[in-house]
């Protein structure tokens, strides 16, 4: 009985693991937006749209073993498409007048849009995956950054429809947090879904064997593109949020900064599982919070202490350093949260997992 | 000269080796076979530090060299011809030869040495600047004895010096490997099959599964059946 | 035909540049499957060597005060100190790993520096003025070059040849060789693994330190990001050259180099803003017709 820990192994109990992921999210998604103070509806929002983001880079891979350093420039490609749709629509002939007649004089709704969005970048991953997956994981990884500095090249100086390196303005805040979290339910359906697929299967089982990987080929090819391009609509969609949760979108924010945060949650929280996602983005935005708080200037006994700028980012980098040199599968050590043990469903199960808890937790 | 006492390694997560004991002399011919997978390898690998053992200890000439880095077991006169030879391909004879006497200077050793062993390979004189990746399986395995020897060993581990080989330029690597016994080198051969044994080696071990299946001085062996049977696993 | 001329000047001079980094690259890849992405701020560290530690747009000059000389040394060296103490408290600990984790894990440790330098200078870009006589043109040829390029030829070319004739012909560049092929191998013949991955890291740090003066003499200025994109541009010539091949790494530094001047030169006005986005997509291609680059290390690549 002690695999029921694997949900791939308990058909029956499905849809526990996804269901335990997304339904505390969604209640406090609810419990902030309708009862909690703006300021924290707020963080939760930005929280959640990075969860969605995560989610698509562990979509990628956890299934490939190739991490992905250019899945920001699927959510810039993302957030750009759906401005060109949703945004200010009085400006558009004259700030973005290369964009297609179609699109440079009428508004579309924001949730087709949204989807739309998702879809460009997903397109646009398909293509470049095609040439990408074809190179073994190392090459392929440093590909996809090339694909983040390629998106840096093009967007910052297509002038005529992303207005190059300057800000864009007036796109409409639609995003709350109960929005954001039904593309984090679907994002964990989706991930769940991939990861126990065939596709998702085969994929694992050829990321350590080389020589299985070549035997092969074709198909793992074609299953590398397939999440890849899966993975993208949901970058794109996260860039989507977080352009219409701030309103303004620039080229800049698509870049090192971004890539950085995200690999930290997923590497933080680890790869190998969903949970660790979930747990990741949770752990690493609470530090985030707090030392921003920190940065800002905290009164303690009457002493007003302030972390230097650039706190943040280096206490970030530093958890990251320290847990991939203590803890290279991450906090969740590729475990799944055991939703059965918390159901409370057999007591005398989990006296056993308790006591072997560190002998089975290889994947 | 080498004693292994209750050696136990893991390879990767896999125990490959469990409670390993044995006993090896100075000027001594000792063969190590056994099946593919039975752990003969991981054993070299280990002695020659490489792995590092889960349990248990290696001590050589009496000191414990379990734990050591492998450059520090080179140095103490420890050598490991690897399976499949392993030369350095883009680099040539000669640069292969002079990393060889890098753990035997440390010894100090000297370029005399390095005439004296390429007097027994007539062959890598001939090609001395040429990449090593030129030259085929036999003079590789001859390349590899040769940069093994370099560093000074005093005990000399070979792992199957006949793999992939045919069978007449096996003869040539055992037809060199004699020469070495008569020098009184110390010398641990693993090997999958005991065809060799007989005519080469003082004693015999049998590794099976990760442990001692069965161990004996070749001239007491006067039936070859007890191997043969350790070998397969019947008892 | 001047004109096409000056774009070679132009492409060998940059090219030469990228050579060096990807050489360093190479180096380290080498031995450790490491892409090391902290070769960037060695190249930045040195190169805010130059200024009193400032938040001003036009600081003054510290060790860039300095004579000449001494000011190149101590250049030079702090890279190598740098470079030295991220291979003892980086990327000693974790040497092991799958290559995976030490990509990352070195895009992390670059990330700490860059924000810890950011800090400490703020990411205000700062005018320097070191060797403005070195923007002087000169005729060279039948072309006006200014000096500096010939001047980064110069260094670079003879960097690159000691480099490569102590590959070639040293015990040092010996055993770097070996590591580089068969690192377990090597230790099993006492190469002794600590010392021969701490002279790759000093020689990159070395590298980073003329590569910055290189780069401040040629714009006048510092930035944060100052050795982010050369690095990464350097580090696809070490793929395009094919990972683990020395050689391969300065083939494909001058290799990107050229390609990318001649963007430059002729790509149509309208396309020529989009110069790294078609010398990415040239780098892909190239690893797409030959995934193992341009000079294939056999198999070698895939060895932990």
């Amino acid at each position: 009985m002690k695999n029921n820990r694997f949900v791939s192994s308990i058909p029956g109990d499905t849809w526990l693991l996804p269901s335990a992921l997304a339904i505390p999210l969604g209640v406090v998604a609810v419990g902030v937006q309708y009862f909690g103070p703006p300021t924290i509806a707020v963080t939760v929002t930005e929280i959640y749209i990075r969860l969605v983001a995560a989610l698509a880079i562990y979509m990628f891979s956890s299934n490939t073993g190739i991490i992905s350093y250019g899945h920001v420039a699927f959510m810039g490609i993302g957030a750009y498409a759906s401005a060109w749709q949703t945004c200010c629509v009085m400006m558009k002939p004259i700030t973005m007048h290369g964009l297609p007649a179609f699109l440079k004089t009428a508004n579309f709704p924001v949730v087709p849009s949204a989807i739309a969005a998702g879809v460009l970048a997903a397109v646009v991953a398909l293509v470049a995956s095609l040439v990408i997956m074809r190179l073994n994981s190392i090459a392929a990884a440093i590909a996809t950054f090339a694909l983040l500095f390629i998106f840096q090249s093009v967007y910052g100086h297509w002038d005529s429809v992303t207005m190059g390196v300057s800000t864009m303005i007036g796109l409409p805040q639609y995003v709350t947090p109960v929005h954001v979290w039904i593309w984090v339910a679907i994002a964990i359906l989706v991930a769940f879904i991939l990861q126990n697929s065939s596709i998702g299967l085969m994929l694992r089982a050829s990321r350590d064997e080389h020589t299985a990987a070549r035997a092969c080929g074709a198909r793992i090819l074609k299953y590398r593109v397939i999440a890849f391009t899966i993975s993208a609509f949901f970058a794109g969609i996260a860039g989507v949020m977080l352009g219409h949760r701030i309103g303004t979108i620039s080229v800049a924010t698509f870049h090192l900064d971004l890539t950085f945060l995200l690999l930290a949650m997923v590497v933080v929280g680890g790869l190998r599982s969903l949970s660790g996602v979930v747990l990741g983005v949770i752990i690493v935005s609470v530090i985030m919070e707090v030392l921003r708080l920190f940065q800002g200037g905290v009164s303690i006994g009457g002493q007003i202490v302030s972390l230097p700028a650039g706190s943040v980012q280096i206490g970030i980098a530093l958890v990251m350093i320290l847990v991939l040199r203590f803890r290279p599968d991450g906090i969740a050590k590729g475990l799944e949260f055991d939703v059965k043990r918390w159901l409370g469903r057999s007591s005398d199960e989990v006296a056993l997992r308790r006591s072997d808890s560190g002998s089975s937790a290889a994947e | 000269m080498l004693t292994l006492r209750n050696l136990a390694v893991n390879y990767g997560a896999v125990p490959a080796i469990h409670d390993v004991s044995a006993e090896f002399e100075a000027g001594t011919v000792n063969f190590i076979v056994g099946p593919n997978g039975a752990g003969k390898s991981t054993l070299l690998l280990t002695i020659a530090g490489a792995l590092r053992p889960r349990m248990g200890s290696i001590s050589f000439r009496g000191k414990t060299i379990s734990g050591m880095n492998p450059e520090d077991v080179a140095s103490q006169g420890c050598s490991l011809v690897p399976e499949g030879r392993q030369v350095f391909s883009r680099l040539t004879i000669n640069e292969n030869l002079r990393l060889g006497s890098i753990a035997g200077r440390r010894k100090g050793g000297s370029s005399a040495d390095t005439e004296e062993v390429l007097s027994l390979f007539p062959i890598l004189r001939e090609r001395y600047s040429q990449a090593a990746g030129t030259l085929s399986g036999g003079e590789q395995q001859q390349l590899s004895i040769a940069r093994a020897l370099l560093t000074r060993p005093e005990l000399l581990l070979i792992d199957e010096p006949s793999l992939g080989l045919a069978p007449l330029v096996v003869d040539g690597v055992y037809e060199i490997l004699r020469k070495l016994k008569n020098d009184s080198l110390t010398m641990i051969i693993v090997e999958q099959q005991a065809t060799r044994v007989r005519n080469n080696g003082d004693t015999v071990t049998v590794v099976r599964d990760g442990h001692v299946a069965f161990s004996s001085k070749v001239s007491t062996i006067s039936d070859y059946s007890e191997l043969e049977k350790a070998y397969f696993g019947f008892s | 035909m001047s004109y096409f001329l000056q774009s070679i000047v132009d492409g060998a001079s940059l090219g030469s540049i990228y050579a060096l980094i990807a050489l360093a690259i190479g180096f380290v890849f080498g031995i450790l499957r490491l892409i090391n992405f902290t070769q960037s701020d060695y190249i930045t560290y040195c190169a805010y060597a130059l200024i009193i530690p400032s938040t001003a747009a036009m600081p003054a000059l510290f060790i860039g005060a300095w004579p000449a000389a001494l000011m190149v040394i101590s250049v030079l060296l702090i890279g190598v100190v740098l470079a030295l103490l991220t291979e003892r408290f980086a990327f000693r600990a974790i040497r092991d790993a799958e290559p995976e984790i030490l990509l990352i894990s070195s895009f992390a440790t670059s990330y700490l520096l860059q924000h810890i330098l950011m800090a400490v200078y703020s990411t205000r870009p700062k005018s320097v003025s070191i060797g403005n006589w070195l923007g002087e043109p000169v005729a060279f040829a039948g072309l006006r070059v200014p000096l500096i390029q010939l001047v980064t030829l110069g260094v670079t070319g003879a960097a690159l040849i000691a480099l490569v004739a102590m590959l070639r012909y040293t015990e040092f560049g010996i055993k770097i060789r070996a590591a580089a092929e068969n690192y377990r191998m090597a230790r099993l013949l006492g190469v002794r693994a600590n010392a021969v991955i701490a002279g790759c890291f000093a020689i990159s740090g070395l590298i980073g330190g003329a590569v910055s003066l290189l780069l401040v003499a040629q714009t006048g200025s510092l930035d944060i990001l100052m050795g982010v994109s050369p690095v990464i541009i350097a580090f696809f010539a070490t793929v395009i050259g094919g990972m683990g091949s020395l050689m391969g790494a300065v083939l494909g530094g001058f290799l990107v180099g050229m390609v990318s001047q001649l963007l430059q030169a002729y790509l149509p006005g309208e396309a020529r803003e989009f110069r790294d986005a078609f010398l990415f997509a040239f780098t892909i291609l190239v690893l797409i017709a030959r995934p193992n680059g341009l000079i294939a290390s056999s198999a070698i690549g895939q060895r932990t």
